[in-house]
């Protein structure tokens, strides 16, 4: 039965339709994977009884004719959603043993779908990191090797538990959040396929936060139909998060196939940096010559302001996260530490439960917004931001949506990571970055294999709420590309 | 300007990080190299442009709610998550003597 695992979504609800399997042998299947493939540490929290006990409502529905689209469906979940009863962690020291007593408007929309809580997903310890090298839970493993060395590579990150989860079968899709390209850089790295939707289409309720003005909730997949699936449960207006959109969510899964004849791509010349992987430009001319097989025409742009974005984008999400962790103080959840004062126990718990990355990131936020540096560096961050968005806006008078790589390389030696400075790092996700910046929707398909054998990644970047376009492009992309889309999975 | 030790130590109360002496010094040169870092921002002309804190600002004004009480008498689960209560209040360190 474990041949389940390579099921995508559509198949798989094909397969519980007719009766071929259940939803517990299902369930079953990928924890069996999971048992194998221990060492990737994709999950901070596995959850195979609630699971099984998922599995056999959905059983029950499914006799009973009330099937809901995603019912039965193993579902990985980032460690970053609150899940009620289930401890959630953000992959931090300080959150351990928190069990939230509510549900994130996300994590539940899901779970009305039908969908199986399979566990926890590893990240980099409150989404900060481009590895999953970060949280305190250690290090999740990307499930691919090079051709021609058999190093563990990061999964890239954040959502990396999610990506190496979805990408080696221990789920048939995922959440992840995507605060400077936390989905699609990953998903890159782990040949999957993920989507940051537009900043305001999913709900942040009940998912903790980073830097508020760029978080977004998106899912990963190993197809476009899957992922266009898993987006249209998600997405949707939630009273409960202020910015989120009062927009119908259109039905992704009609968008798919056909043609495009009478669109515009734009392929901007500033993601073409020296030292970039040749292989990484060559999948992209190609993708650039499947589009124009499809009818589009293609046109090159300019979006001046790129090579700021990696930066700008450092100041205001050190300087939100500087403001949003400041909740944690040992006294209303998670750890606390001894101190003889009030300002000694916060300091003391404080350092206790943030890593290193984290206690960096709040340290420079904490300065960025001090009086003395707060005008020449995050309000120059702020309106350098608007630049930003003033490019895209520019572009999309003439294009309908953008083709970029979705990272300059393929994914990275875990140990070359962590001897990288932050800098280097956040290279990683220089092309993914942008797009968070102006809040666009942007998704990464697999397109190619690198000459030693890695997965890479096309990134199409549409306009706000433009999904719809997003992924008519990443489907007919798809198809020209015929990426193998089954499982990497761990030799039993 | 270099950051020095009495910024970093400032920073990190506000912060309220106890970072150990010993660490001071690099924490410092992490401020400094981010500012070194940032520092290419001010090639960027930005007269008279708005600095934007949020992606909504302008189409797409936040939504407001009616002032109406939709949740509450959730006292006893929120004192499950803190590590120290007592009588249904949080216990911190004594602060007045």
């Amino acid at each position: 039965m474990t041949d389940l695992v390579e099921l995508t979504i559509a198949q798989a609800t094909e397969g519980l339709k007719k009766g071929e399997f259940s939803a517990v042998e299902l369930a079953k299947a990928h924890i069996e994977e999971m048992e194998k493939a221990k060492h990737l540490n994709a999950y901070i929290t596995e959850t195979p009884d609630i699971a099984l006990e998922m599995a056999a409502k959905s059983d029950e529905r499914i006799k009973k004719g009330e099937a809901g689209e995603l019912e039965g469906i193993p579902v990985g979940m980032k460690d970053l959603y609150c899940t009620n009863g289930v401890m959630t962690t953000a992959a931090s020291h300080i959150l351990e043993g928190f069990i939230p007593f509510y549900e994130s408007t996300v994590s539940q929309k899901l779970w009305d779908a039908g969908a199986v809580l399979m566990g926890k997903t590893n990240l980099d310890e409150f989404a900060m990191g481009s590895g999953t090298i970060t949280g305190y839970y250690g290090a999740a493993q990307n499930p691919w090797k090079r051709s021609n060395d058999d190093s563990v590579l990061v999964p890239g990150g954040s959502s990396g538990g999610s990506a190496a989860a979805v990408s080696a079968g221990l789920c048939m899709a995922a959440t992840g959040t995507d605060t400077g390209g936390s989905i699609r850089q990953p998903a890159s790295f782990c040949g999957v396929t993920g989507i940051k939707p537009t900043y305001g289409r999913c709900s942040r309720y009940g998912i903790i936060a980073f830097a508020s003005s760029l978080d977004q909730a998106g899912p990963m997949a190993r197809d476009v139909k899957d992922t266009a699936l898993m987006l249209k449960i998600m997405a949707g207006f939630d009273n409960k998060d202020s910015t989120s959109a009062q927009i119908a969510v259109p039905d992704y899964l009609q968008a798919l196939g056909g043609d495009l004849k009478g669109k515009v791509v734009g392929i901007p010349k500033e993601y073409r940096p020296n030292g970039i992987n040749p292989d990484v430009i060559k999948m992209w001319d190609e993708g650039i010559k499947w589009l124009k097989d499809a009818g589009a025409e293609v046109v090159e742009i300019s979006l001046p302001n790129t090579e700021y974005a990696l930066t700008v984008y450092h100041v205001i999400a050190s300087a939100e996260c500087s403001s949003n962790l400041a909740r944690y103080d040992g006294v209303r959840f998670g750890i606390r530490a001894e101190g003889n004062t009030l300002d000694e126990m916060y300091a003391n718990t404080r350092m206790e439960g943030f890593g290193k990355e984290v206690r960096r990131r709040i340290l420079v936020g904490t300065y960025i917004l001090g009086s003395s540096r707060y005008e020449d560096y995050f309000l120059k961050a702020q309106k350098v931001r608007r630049l930003i968005v003033n490019d895209f806006n520019e572009a999309f008078k003439k294009v309908d949506f953008l083709l970029t790589p979705a990272a300059p390389s393929t994914a990275v030696r875990e140990d070359e990571m962590r001897s990288q400075d932050p800098i280097t790092v956040f290279l990683n996700d220089a092309f993914v970055c942008p797009a968070s910046l102006a809040g666009l929707p942007a998704m990464v398909v697999p397109a190619a294999l690198s000459s030693d054998g890695l997965p890479l990644g096309l990134q199409i970047i549409g306009k706000p709420f433009g999904e719809e376009m997003v992924f008519k492009a990443a489907s007919i992309i798809e198809q020209a590309a015929n990426f193998n889309r089954k499982p990497h999975r761990v030799e039993a | 300007m270099p950051v020095d030790i009495a910024t970093v130590k400032q920073v990190a109360y506000l912060a309220r990080l106890k970072v150990p002496d010993s660490d001071l010094e690099k924490v410092a040169e992490e401020l400094d190299s981010l500012c070194e870092w940032a520092e290419h921002l001010k090639q960027v002309n930005t007269d008279g442009v708005e600095p934007l804190t949020s992606v909504l600002d302008k189409d797409m004004p936040l939504i407001y709610r009616q002032d109406e009480v939709s949740d509450g008498n959730k006292q006893e689960e929120l004192m499950k998550c803190a590590k120290v209560s007592a009588d249904g209040f949080y216990v911190v360190p004594r602060m007045v003597e």
